[in-house]
């Protein structure tokens, strides 16, 4: 925890003698029993019918879920929760050879196989990361990439398709402008597509081979051209958020967000978005954007403005950004912050 | 000249025109002039030069020759054509027809001519009646007059249509890998003279780039070709060393896009427009024009008068070549080095793999765990873990047959499927499934094979494979517990926890104590379980 708890701590003044600091620990681990929740299918309860035929193994179910969802709404969500089942890929191969022309179900098994690559080179330290992790994980890329291409050559205005192929194409090593290209084809099938947004934000951070430049440019034209109440312009704060995570410790992390001009550009993304009166709060990536906010907020040390954001919150979250400083304990971190948003 | 050629073929019976017109020619004997047959994707052709009466004696017995095939000379004139097909050079391009149309008409040119195995006589006679007629000829003659005592007895018959183009590459533009180290990107384009100067315009650019200005190549060319069909092609070769190969690439990606991008500068377009305008000026334009006109003529595609073309080369405008460069860019497919794959942005990857594999009875093959064979109700496939191939039976156009029992099935869109009968148990039932299914006509039987060209499966070696499969994804798990590579720390852990588990069981066992027993597996848990960090992104 590296002290990441002292914020609160010194609030609370748990800090003192021995005896408080033991009480501390006993509060801490009280904490860890209120969960938060992190499953796509949890946090979104309109996905429930899905998780039901996922498990059943029905695949007409599964289809007619998503022959359900709006034409150009955001699938991407759905298709995440869908790749985060864990044995999903034996039902989904079976389907594929079954189902000859189907782009969803080649969009759901190559985005299994996305899951599958990272989870082959991430759960382990990067010096395990061997020659031979690589290798799985370009396999795995691989299969992904040609399922998913089978997709979109099926079915050229499947955005969530074309959103995977961003991520792929960030994992492959394909170029910025490849990935620019995937994103703008599922930017022109969907209305808002913020999860796509959010993968190139990826794409074009400088540690994946873009600029910083490019990134900022992006997300505030996605902000100045997006409508208002919706989640476009959300990425914004990916791409501050990417932008303070390019310093080398976590104090200048805080500074970079501290200053006056990010926060207020934070807070005028927050308001035209995820906290704009029009809001449908039920909209796929909600979630993530809110944490997102919250995370750059709570980094920043304003309290008063992350306390909307963990309202919306309540007990679900993200991984992506509390994981990627904090590591394993980044739920620690998330519920101190939460607590010290409830002090507003 | 006949509107016949290998797109006309199958698979299984391709080189069949080939085989005509070497039938034909035979009888003609020993040439006092220079006289030839040639068979090309699309058309036929006869030629001779020389005084009006060889030309009339010639195409007399040509036309003889067509009606009255000299089928004793079947078997010779199949092994000479094995001969000039294994003499033949390969060219650079042969590849890219089959990855843009599939082992069918006009895919076909990219495959060898397998009809020499099979063919019979009567296939052979068939097929000189139906497509060797007068009503699918042209004869033209560069000369002043036309000879006298040409008779041209021919059969009648139709004029055979081009067949349909059929597509292989379902998103384009796309890429394939090769091999060797050499680029070549084909595209369609509209035959308007834009077009054929946006040829000599990459033709330009990629010299003045590639070879003079970089030195990264030694050939870096383009060039137009016609066929008959409503739309011409464009190819490009760039080579390059294996190790400057990538460069290439990108120079060659950015001045195409570059030419479709921006439009080409004045004096540039001056220049081209003078170079073509200069090759029409040419007294015997119109001779040097005839075979490509009686090629259109017959495939019922108008094409361009003399005073048209340089009408056409007069009024171009940069504009319009940069269109055409377009159009070339959006159809383009790429045969680049399988290791630059990456850095083709926008060129989708053809096609390596069928979309799905055929369910059905799975045969595990013996030489490695994850291959299997999969015959279903409709169709074949060879399954590996990147993918499957399948052969669907109603899309089969060709079994190559081997007198050991194997089989090489091939699709039409290009998948094929090799079936090594001792790879797989029970063998003998699938193949004979197989045959029942695939169509008589589309059956090649091939000659024996070496020994040594017969894999013979090891089950040592198969064992190996598998407990690599098995290991590989684990070693950094037992690197980190069990290896000196993880760090000798970790590695004296394991090995004490390991005694202590042991010394545990023993005496658990020796002293009759089974609550020790639990001990030793709590341990055993901390010997498998360690905390592992998830970074993630």
């Amino acid at each position: 925890m590296h002290g990441l708890l002292s914020p609160t701590c010194r609030k609370t003044g748990l800090t003192g003698g021995v005896g408080s600091r033991n009480i501390a620990a006993v509060i801490k681990l009280l904490y860890r029993l209120s969960p938060v929740r992190t499953d796509l299918f949890d946090i979104y309860p309109d996905l429930a019918p899905l998780r039901a035929s996922m498990k059943s193994g029905d695949w007409r179910r599964v289809s007619g879920y998503f022959e359900g969802l709006p034409i150009r709404a955001d699938w991407s969500v759905a298709v995440r929760a869908v790749a985060r089942t864990r044995g999903a890929e034996r039902f989904l191969q079976r389907v594929v050879d079954s189902e000859r022309d189907s782009a969803l179900v080649r969009t759901l098994l190559g985005a299994r196989f996305i899951v599958m690559a990272w989870d082959a080179r991430s759960g382990l330290l990067a010096q395990y990361v061997k020659q031979a992790q690589w290798q799985i994980f370009h396999d795995y890329l691989n299969r992904a990439e040609r399922l998913l291409a089978d997709a979109t050559t099926i079915d050229p205005t499947n955005a969530a398709a074309w959103t995977e192929r961003v991520k792929v194409a960030r994992g492959l090593g394909l170029g910025v402008d490849e990935g620019r290209r995937r994103y703008d084809r599922a930017a022109e099938h969907c209305d808002v597509p913020y999860l796509a947004q959010a993968e190139l934000a990826q794409n074009l951070c400088p540690k994946w081979g873009g600029s910083l430049d490019a990134l900022l440019t992006f997300a505030r034209e996605r902000l100045e051209t997006g409508k208002p109440g919706t989640l476009d312009g959300a990425v914004l704060a990916d791409a501050l958020i990417e932008r303070a995570f390019m310093e080398d410790d976590y104090s200048l992390m805080e500074q970079n967000l501290q200053d006056g001009s990010v926060r207020s550009e934070l807070a005028r993304a927050a308001e035209q978005t995820v906290l704009h009166p029009d809001f449908d709060p039920s909209t796929h990536g909600t979630v993530a954007a809110h944490a997102t906010f919250a995370y750059a907020f709570f980094v920043a040390g304003d309290h008063k403005r992350m306390a909307p954001h963990f309202a919306a919150l309540g007990d679900r979250s993200n991984w992506y950004p509390w994981g990627v400083w904090h590591g394993k304990n980044w739920k620690d971190t998330f519920r101190s912050a939460r607590r010290a948003a409830r002090k507003w | 000249m006949f509107r016949v050629g290998r797109v006309d073929e199958t698979l299984a019976t391709s080189g069949i025109t080939h085989l005509v017109e070497h039938l034909a020619l035979h009888r003609h004997g020993t040439p006092d002039y220079h006289y030839n047959g040639m068979t090309s994707a699309t058309t036929t052709q006869f030629v001779i030069q020389g005084a009006g009466d060889a030309i009339v004696a010639y195409l007399n017995d040509v036309c003889a020759g067509l009606r009255d095939l000299s089928l004793e000379r079947l078997a010779v004139e199949k092994k000479l054509l094995e001969t000039e097909a294994s003499n033949r050079p390969t060219p650079v391009n042969q590849m890219l027809p089959l990855w843009r149309h599939g082992a069918r008409d006009f895919g076909l040119v990219s495959y060898p001519e397998w009809g020499m195995q099979s063919l019979r006589e009567e296939q052979v006679l068939q097929w000189a009646h139906t497509y060797f007629n007068r009503a699918n000829a042209v004869l033209w003659i560069a000369g002043d007059r036309i000879p006298s005592g040409l008779r041209l007895d021919l059969p009648d018959g139709q004029r055979w249509p081009l067949p349909p183009e059929s597509s292989a590459a379902p998103t384009l533009p796309a890429y394939f890998a090769a091999d060797s180290p050499i680029l070549v990107m084909d595209g369609q384009v509209p035959r308007t003279r834009a077009a054929a100067a946006f040829a000599r315009a990459l033709d330009r650019v990629l010299f003045r780039e590639l070879r003079q200005n970089r030195g990264l190549s030694y050939t870096a060319a383009a060039a137009y070709t016609t066929d008959g069909r409503p739309h011409a092609t464009v190819t490009a070769i760039v080579d390059a060393q294996p190790d400057q190969i990538g460069d290439a690439l990108d120079c060659l990606l950015a001045e195409v896009r570059n030419l479709a991008q921006t439009e080409t500068a004045d004096s540039e377009l001056e220049t081209i427009r003078a170079l073509e305008l200069e090759g029409l000026s040419d007294p015997e334009v119109d001779a040097r024009l005839l075979p490509r006109r009686a090629t259109d003529l017959l495939t019922g595609f108008r094409s361009a008068t003399t005073r048209e073309l340089i009408d056409g080369f007069r009024t171009m405008t940069a504009k319009q070549v940069s269109a055409a460069a377009g159009t070339f860019v959006g159809t383009a497919m790429l045969m680049l080095p399988g290791s630059h794959a990456h850095r083709a942005t926008g060129f989708e990857a053809a096609p390596t793999f069928s979309r799905f594999a055929a369910t059905g009875k799975r045969h595990r093959s013996r030489a490695s765990h994850d291959v299997h064979l999969i015959v279903g109700d409709d169709g074949v496939s060879l399954s590996i873990p990147q993918g499957a191939s399948t052969v669907l039976f109603d899309d089969c156009t060709a079994m190559l047959r081997w007198p050991d029992g194997a089989r090489q099935l091939f699709g039409a869109d290009g998948m094929t499927v090799r079936i090594e009968p001792t790879l797989y148990p029970s063998a003998t039932v699938v193949l004979d499934r197989i045959d029942s299914r695939i169509p008589q006509t589309a059956i090649v039987d091939m000659p024996a094979r070496q020994p040594n060209e017969i894999p013979k499966p090891s089950r040592a070696r198969s064992l190996r494979r598998r407990a690599r499969s098995w290991l590989i994804p684990r070693r950094a798990w037992l690197d980190r517990v069990a290896t000196p590579r993880g760090g000798i720390r970790q590695l004296l852990y394991s090995v004490g926890i390991a005694v202590a588990v042991s010394a545990l069981t023993i005496s658990a066992f020796a002293f009759s104590r089974p609550g020790l027993l639990l001990l030793a597996i709590t341990f055993l848990g901390a010997l498998i379980w360690r905390r592992k960090d998830n970074g993630h992104w």
